[in-house]
């Protein structure tokens, strides 16, 4: 077959490719709900991540001007820890270039890496916030009628931190999924992109 | 410099070649409609990363192909049951396939669906226009290894729409 029939053919093709269908229609019509949810969803737990560092230090501040020096130099470490954490778990660099369907799988494992250092940096923040939580139970600090000095809230907050780091060992379960995911993926693409 | 456009309008330019895209590599039409949101959601995710230097087609196009090979991996446990070889081509399309396929359109997506990954990939970029140079680029493959395949594919993909003796 000569060129010009090729291009024919493909040409015919394209059309029938192009040629809508009811089907195709139902789901990109469906589909945006679930996509401005999940947007959402993003942006309301980048809020919530900085709305918490934001209240630590406004909490660390009120108390400091309560004059309970102790509780507040807890609260501003604790701020100044959990920003350091997430900005480790974070600095993993995700740009780069994304020419190719080999470099989007690296971008991809760049991504599920950072993943998983973003479930150790939450592991830490919790051991850090249990060691907060009980050191403002067991040492006189500030107010002695306080929340923080009271063992049924102490016991509440033992069991909201192990809630989270169940929660948090999923998402780490999941996350060095992805990485061996793309890691498989990679080798697949590496070994086949030359093949005719 | 051309500006970085809106997602909406994104959307609304590119959302049948992403559902095209989409439906090349999941038969099952819910998961199909699953992976096109997924798709949409790694574009709004990567927005901020593109560059004018190649063209925001592009840029859709080749998020959406990550995507649903991504998906079509997982799925398929690779490399078990659909390594990217040449003569693996699948012979058994579910029922909901063999519903799309009443029409020209539906018996060529049935017929890209059941090709080969390796084959698949420059198909259903060239189907939308892409030229072979821009598929090369995009698929990280010398512009002869993608005139190979596609030739071969187009082969394939003939015989694959051929209507059935009875």
């Amino acid at each position: 077959m000569n060129i010009e029939n090729e291009q024919e053919e493909w040409k015919t093709m394209k059309t029938q490719w192009k040629s809508t269908s009811v089907a195709e229609m139902l789901m990109t019509q469906q589909l945006r709900w679930g996509l401005r949810l999940r947007m959402l969803g993003s942006w309301i737990y980048l809020a919530l991540e900085a709305a918490a560092f934001v209240m630590l230090i406004v909490l660390g501040i009120v108390q400091a001007a309560m004059g309970h020096a102790g509780v507040a130099t807890v609260f501003i470490v604790l701020a100044l820890i959990f920003m350091a954490s997430s900005l480790w778990a974070r600095r993993l660099s995700l740009r780069g270039a994304s020419a190719s369907l080999l470099e989007l799988i690296e971008l991809a494992i760049r991504r599920a890496r950072r993943s998983v250092r973003m479930a150790w940096a939450n592991y830490f923040m919790t051991v850090v916030s249990i060691a907060a939580v009980l050191v403002l139970y067991l040492f006189p600090f500030g107010d002695p009628s306080a929340a923080y000095h009271d063992g049924a809230r102490l016991a509440g907050a033992m069991v909201i931190f192990a809630v989270y780091a169940i929660g948090v060992g999923v998402y780490h379960a999941y996350a060095r999924r992805r990485v061996r995911r793309f890691l498989a993926l990679r080798a697949q693409f590496a070994s086949r992109a030359e093949e005719g | 410099m051309s500006s970085r456009p809106r997602f909406e309008d994104l959307v609304s330019q590119h959302q049948t070649m992403v559902a095209r895209i989409c439906a090349s590599y999941e038969r099952d039409r819910d998961l199909a409609r699953d992976l096109a949101q997924d798709a949409w959601f790694a574009i709004w995710r990567a927005l901020p990363a593109w560059r004018a230097e190649a063209s925001i087609k592009t840029f859709v196009a080749r998020i959406a192909q990550f995507r649903a090979i991504s998906h079509a991996a997982q799925r398929a446990r690779l490399p078990q049951r659909e390594a990217l070889t040449p003569d693996l081509v699948d012979s058994n399309p579910p029922p909901e396939n063999v519903a799309m396929a009443s029409g020209e359109r539906g018996s060529l997506l049935a017929a890209v669906q059941r090709l080969p990954l390796i084959y698949r990939q420059p198909v259903v970029l060239m189907l939308e226009d892409f030229s072979p140079a821009e598929i090369a680029a995009l698929l990280g493959l010398s512009a002869n290894v993608v005139g190979v395949r596609l030739n071969r594919a187009r082969v394939l993909l003939r015989e694959l729409m051929q209507p059935e003796a009875p």
